[in-house]
């Protein structure tokens, strides 16, 4: 069963000079156990779509999705009351940055405590135990002395090693995770990545793993979805999306990424241009105007996603007739 | 944490001793007390007389450790008007004037913490806009014409409180009000300032994220961490409190330090205008320290520094 169906999710935030449309149609589902990854540049809408699903996005915006659906609960109908109660409890978020996501002036102890408190409807004792046995599982030592323990005093990884605690002390369905390893160093990333993943296995959560990063995508992801400037333009499986990209956007992302294998050329890869304004809107492909491959038709109607083999969709003109690869079609 | 407070602890000493310099210099700097003691017309024998009786024909910096040695003891002088130890007259009057200053401070408080934050929850709602107005009102104000406003209207029109006088404590009411009202806009813009900055911040978002009731972010999240500014300006406006209190307790005939300098000043009391002003001076450090203890516990990060 889907844990989370997302259909033609649209956020839309006023802004000074007009309405910036951070979310674009998207439509995205996750399965119980799987991950799914969103990858995109900063400010493609990846942070925007998780906080629509939590129901956090700024007081402005507007959310539209013709479905919303959590553990096949409408979200969209619930008031703000219900929400909190889904809230930490069937859908925990982990955030990016561990430090300021963090209240200062609470001790680790009662920060954790107080979801559970809040959700379970046990006492503090409960709640204490069940922290103790968290901060293990993540892998921290001595958990019990480090419940008196305020922010400030632990160290990056353990912060957001605590703060995957904090997500999993009500046993949720789900698990929203915007850039969980962006402020953290390699090492470390890898290490909260391969406790992610064993967390995932053993108690079978869905997660929604929003990074810009590749190499966080083939560590963890089963399914990837592509995001640029709001919309999803390719989604598939990670293996199937890896081996054979279809989306320009998404082949020129692979171009980026630096190859310690081939490291003749001096440069790095990087795409040309720059993501089009969310204010104004998008005529036709909303990656035209960076792509090597855009043609005429591809400024005249918005494009769909189309299918392609192995159950990749992919939103370009070129990848629905099947001659996405052939280098000859470049011309403007 | 113990050495932060030593340090604290060793800063607040060597500004009170600054302050005794300071008072010192200044009354020696205002003229020789000698003469103005002595009165307009009298002879130079008796000013003479009088400066040898005070001890004044000493060196200055003789006369200062005379006067310092005499303060670690607890000996503010005699007073000239009273011919009784400053001492006592200070201890007798310091009550009412905390009392005033204590009543005034929790009234300010009481009202600026709920509306700065209720005005902080919408910026620019309709909340904010009150707010801001009554803290544009409360600064703009002039103090003793808010005091006159209250007595016309509390004191005579409805009679409901009394007008002069420091018997009762209903006769601390309209005073506390008149000071509470001065006090106000400063707490209130600092509190909403800091709650639109904690609303803003991360954790708020964390603590929503995990399903908290919102006045459980409000109160528990955001409020623990716009603590340490209201502390800090609050513990600086009860001292001013204090000190400042000249026009309200010489409107309302308290008789607290206030009222007491205010006349000390009139009647040339020097002994008792330099006591004064030392007291004053001393709460406002023993306030500033108490602060910053108060915050070390609310906020974690300043007690590790």
């Amino acid at each position: 069963m889907a844990i989370l169906e997302i259909e033609n999710l649209d956020v839309r935030i006023p802004v000074g000079a007009g309405v910036l449309h951070a979310v674009r149609n998207i439509s995205l589902q996750v399965e119980a156990g799987q991950t799914l990854c969103i990858v995109g540049e900063s400010g493609c809408g990846k942070s925007m779509s998780l906080l629509a699903i939590m129901g956090l996005l700024p007081r402005t915006a507007q959310r539209q999705a013709s479905a919303l659906r959590f553990q096949g609960t409408e979200l969209s109908c619930l008031n703000a009351r219900q929400m909190e109660d889904i809230r930490g409890r069937g859908i925990g978020m982990i955030f990016q940055d561990p430090l300021t996501a963090f209240n200062p002036t609470m001790s680790i102890g009662s920060q954790l405590e107080e979801v559970h408190m809040r959700h379970m409807g046990a006492g503090r004792t409960v709640a204490r135990e069940k922290a103790i046995s968290l901060l293990r599982q993540v892998g921290i030592t001595s958990p019990e002395s480090r419940l008196a323990q305020y922010p400030h005093e632990l160290s990056g990884g353990l912060r957001q090693r605590v703060m995957i605690a904090m997500a999993l002390m009500c046993d949720p369905v789900l698990l929203l995770a915007d850039e969980p390893t962006t402020a953290l160093d390699v090492t470390i990333q890898a290490q909260v990545l391969r406790l992610l993943k064993g967390l995932q296995q053993k108690l079978s959560i869905a997660i929604v793993f929003v990074t810009h990063d590749l190499g966080v995508v083939a560590a963890v992801a089963d399914r990837i979805a592509v995001m640029y400037a709001g919309e999803v333009v390719e989604t598939g499986s990670v293996r199937d999306v890896f081996r054979a990209p279809q989306h320009p956007y998404t082949q020129a992302l692979f171009g980026c990424v630096p190859d310690i294998a081939n490291v003749t050329a001096g440069r790095l890869g990087t795409i040309p241009g720059r993501v089009p304004s969310l204010v104004t809107p998008i005529q036709g492909c909303a990656f035209r105007e960076r792509c090597a491959k855009a043609m005429e038709a591809c400024a005249m109607a918005a494009v769909s996603l189309k299918p392609h083999a192995d159950g990749v969709f992919s939103r370009c003109l070129l990848s629905a007739e099947g001659i996405n690869t052939d280098e000859e079609l470049t011309h403007a | 944490m113990r050495t932060f407070i030593a340090r604290r602890l060793g800063v607040s000493l060597l500004v009170l001793l600054t302050i005794s310099t300071l008072s010192f210099v200044l009354l020696k700097a205002s003229g020789d007390l000698a003469i103005s003691l002595a009165g307009e017309g009298s002879g130079a024998d008796y000013v003479a007389f009088l400066r040898k009786t005070y001890g004044w024909d000493r060196p200055i910096l003789v006369q200062y450790a005379d006067w310092l040695w005499r303060l670690l003891r607890g000996d503010l002088g005699t007073s000239f008007y009273y011919g009784s130890p400053v001492l006592e007259i200070i201890a007798e009057r310091l009550p009412v004037t905390l009392k005033l200053g204590a009543f005034a401070i929790f009234m300010a408080l009481g009202v600026a913490f709920p509306l700065g934050s209720l005005a902080a929850l919408r910026p620019d709602g309709w909340m904010d806009r009150v707010a801001m107005f009554i803290a544009m009102v409360g600064q703009a104000t002039p103090i003793f014409w808010f005091s006159f406003v209250l007595i016309l209207i509390l004191g005579l029109n409805l009679a409901v409180l009394p007008i002069s006088g420091g018997g009762t404590t209903a006769h601390f009411v309209m005073p506390s009000i008149a000071l509470a009202f001065y006090a106000m806009p400063a707490i209130i813009r600092i509190v909403r300032g800091g709650m639109i900055e904690a609303l803003a911040s991360d954790y708020i978002r964390t603590a929503r994220a995990k399903g908290l009731r919102p006045w459980a972010v409000i109160v528990r999240h955001a409020l623990r961490n716009t603590l340490v500014p209201v502390v800090a300006i609050a513990s600086v406006q009860f001292g001013f409190l204090l000190g400042g209190s000249v026009v309200v307790e010489t409107i309302f005939a308290l008789h607290g330090i206030g009222y007491l300098t205010w006349e000390a000043i009139s009647q040339n009391d020097y002994p008792v205008v330099q006591a004064s002003v030392l007291v004053v001076s001393a709460f406002y450090v023993v306030l500033t320290l108490l602060a910053d203890l108060l915050n070390m516990l609310i906020d974690p990060r300043i007690r590790h520094d």
